[in-house]
């Protein structure tokens, strides 16, 4: 299946080679988790982020992290943020 | 000696006099300053039937007793008035460095009376008061405005020391959006604060103080100075986040959680959103940041646009700017935003209603209802070059702009179309579509100042996740949360402290009484200092009450409560306020009429308050 990974400011640096704009398309095996999602990119599971799917935002932790991802899914992180 | 309460400068400009008075203690403790003292003074002083822009309304500058101290991001005052937009009670906000020169003059407060024959402006300079002529600034800009006074001062040392508060032409000219700047760039921005100054034919006040700030319990100061430091440097929104990127730094999360206004709210998400976010802002236009007065923060932009048809330079823009004339006026091009936020503030408009009013400009021009030969210009959404020339022609009240500058809602219902005013109480909406954010709906429909994001930035909780992360499109629970984020405001906002102070995790109650009570010298309780927050919001609800707000006025435009959003997370959402203001006002110890009861106006020592008939 195929998402779209979009990671802000210096999350960029988790994106893997050819992302442009900050995004990328990434294949994932059926079933794969947000959490092994992380893994797969090389991000800590625990640091602070702020994360959006389908244009979601969700809470950070066991709920999210366990959500398998679906084909299409668009999948979006950003550091802690607020402004205003 | 404790410089808190101490003393306020009343400055009746009908006769050029001016008075210094004690401020009462019982009511500093009460409301302790800021918005909430202001608010008091105010209440106790005018009546709420006054015309906003008679010499009967009263125009107070107001600092907190943390403001100028050192405390983190204690750089605020507060300028309350009766809104000419509105109606309602206004107090608008601003940093920079003039709120803590206003109380190096010793003077915590100023009250405007009356209103001059000519342009005067107030001119406090190291103890000495004065009213000056002010004709040769009149019509001038506000930066040019600050380069006049600035220059005529012959020490130059004491000239850059000097800070200064000033309208624009379009304060002149009584526009119901006219903000008041200080230090060029920052703005007591909503409610047209500006145009109350302007119909004083009070151009500006001028301020270099003598004299220091005393706290009362230094040492309890000092601690809780450097707890609320250590919690402000290390929480990585404000020691990250906002140095680096700015407020601008919303635009990519608000848009991918589907909640940027988009063409006037007819959507949620904008295609290039990218183009127009902190990032973009950080990469393509700013030259450096820049912080107020004791600020670790520095979240303000200095930008600069090379782009000959929009060359200029100056700071922002700011996120609900950038929102607002980008994506909800259709335009993803930064150079046309960026001019237009320059232009706002030379002119002396409030950014966030200037492009609001533009997006409905759009939306009437769209659908018909503004003509081609009465905009003068193609006014389609995504026309940066026309949002630069409205913008200009409603500081200068030109063309389309002379109706324009009165606000959206007074354009949409003289072309004919009431429905494309997206706003509360005539004022409006920031850049937070409430489809999507349902706590930010209730936020809009109870602020007591008209359509505002910080009145209760839930925001915070519901989208960003700062304290705890609230599922935004849920309404249970969210009348709590409004109330909480409402009372907590009006503390901050009371003190002088910015409320980015709020956005730093584990920042709340219990640091604002150990701040206050070092520089007051009150022994406050957390209750106490909870209590004062929810005070100052009843009492900005009674004066709305006698002016003759309902809660019919505590609603949304229809738009956002029954056409449903077509795209994004939120897809197929409407705000549901009727879910939650019932709820919102029993919690508030309101009636079913959003009336407050007669125990919560006693348990808030409010019920002896009287209005002026």
């Amino acid at each position: 299946m195929q998402i779209e990974l979009k990671l802000f400011m210096r999350f960029k640096d988790f994106l893997p080679e050819g992302a442009v704009d900050g995004k990328t398309p990434m294949t994932l095996e059926k079933g794969t988790t947000f959490e092994s999602l992380l893994k797969i990119i090389g991000m800590s599971v625990t640091e602070d982020k702020i994360i959006v799917i389908n244009g979601i935002s969700h809470k950070q932790g066991s709920a999210v992290n366990a959500l398998q991802l679906k084909n299409n899914d668009v999948v979006a992180i950003f550091p802690p943020i607020a402004g205003g | 000696m404790n410089s808190w309460p101490g003393k306020l400068l009343r400055v009746n400009l009908t006769q050029g006099t001016w008075t210094v008075e004690d401020i009462d203690p019982q009511a500093a403790r009460d409301y302790i300053g800021g918005r909430g003292l202001g608010t008091k003074m105010f209440c106790d002083e005018v009546s709420p039937n006054v015309d906003a822009l008679s010499p009967e309304n009263k125009l107070i500058f107001m600092t907190g007793p943390l403001t100028g101290t050192g405390a983190p991001a204690s750089a605020r005052y507060m300028v309350v008035t009766k809104s000419p937009l509105t109606d309602t009670i206004a107090s608008s906000n601003s940093g920079g460095y003039f709120p803590a020169e206003l109380r190096f003059t010793g003077y915590n407060a100023i009250i405007f009376e009356g209103k001059s024959d000519k342009p005067v402006m107030l001119w406090i300079h190291e103890g000495n008061v004065e009213l000056r002529p002010a004709e040769h600034l009149w019509g001038k800009t506000t930066n040019i405005t600050e380069d006049i006074i600035r220059d005529s001062i012959e020490d130059a040392w004491l000239a850059q020391e000097t800070r200064i508060a000033c309208i624009g032409p379009a304060g002149e000219k009584l526009s119901k959006l006219a903000c008041i700047m200080n230090d060029k760039h920052r703005a007591a921005g909503r409610s047209g604060v500006g145009a109350v100054m302007g119909s004083k034919n009070l151009k500006a006040v001028v301020v270099k103080g003598s004299e220091g700030i005393q706290a009362a319990n230094f040492e309890e100061f000092k601690i809780a100075i450097r707890a609320a430091m250590h919690k402000l440097s290390t929480g990585p929104v404000t020691s990250e986040g906002l140095p680096t990127y700015g407020t601008a730094i919303l635009v990519n999360i608000v848009n991918e959680c589907g909640i940027l206004p988009t063409n006037n709210f007819q959507k949620g998400t904008f295609a290039n959103a990218g183009k127009i976010s902190g990032e973009s802002i950080a990469e393509n236009i700013m030259s450096r940041n820049k912080g107020c007065f004791a600020c670790s923060i520095a979240c303000a932009r200095m930008t600069c646009i090379e782009d000959p048809k929009y060359a200029g330079h100056g700071e922002g823009p700011e996120y609900e700017t950038v929102g607002l004339m980008g994506a909800d006026c259709g335009i993803d091009d930064l150079a046309p935003i960026t001019k237009a936020n320059y232009l706002c503030n030379e002119y002396g408009i409030d950014t966030i209603s200037a492009a609001c009013t533009v997006a409905t400009a759009m939306e009437l021009y769209e659908k018909g209802y503004i003509s081609k030969e009465k905009a003068g210009m193609d006014l389609s959404f995504g026309n940066g070059e026309a949002m630069v020339k409205l913008i200009t022609q409603m500081g200068t009240r030109e063309g389309l702009g002379d109706d324009a500058t009165d606000g959206s809602y007074d354009l949409a219902v003289k072309y004919g179309f009431p429905e494309a005013f997206m706003g509360v109480k005539k004022q409006e909406i920031p850049a937070y579509d409430p489809r999507g954010v349902q706590g930010m709906g209730l936020t809009y429909a109870t602020s007591n100042r008209g359509a505002c994001h910080v009145r209760g930035y839930t925001i915070a909780n519901e989208i960003l996740g700062v304290h705890e992360k609230l599922d935004p499109l849920v309404t249970e629970g969210k009348a709590a949360t409004v109330k909480v984020f409402q009372d907590l405001t009006a503390l901050v906002d009371s003190a002088g402290l910015c409320l980015f102070v709020t956005l730093t995790p584990g920042f709340g109650f219990e640091d604002m009484r150990a701040l206050l009570r070092g520089a007051t010298g009150f022994d406050y309780t957390v209750k106490e200092v909870k209590d004062t927050g929810e005070r100052v919001w009843n009492l900005e609800k009674l004066f709305n009450m006698k002016v003759g707000f309902t809660k019919d006025d505590d609603t949304l435009p229809k738009r956002l409560l029954e056409v449903p959003l077509t795209e994004g997370g939120p897809k197929g959402q409407v705000c549901r306020l009727e879910d939650m203001l019932p709820e919102y006002y029993e919690l508030r110890g309101w009636d079913k009429e959003g009336i407050p009861t007669a125990e919560k106006l006693l348990a808030l020592k409010l019920d002896k308050q009287v209005f002026k008939s």
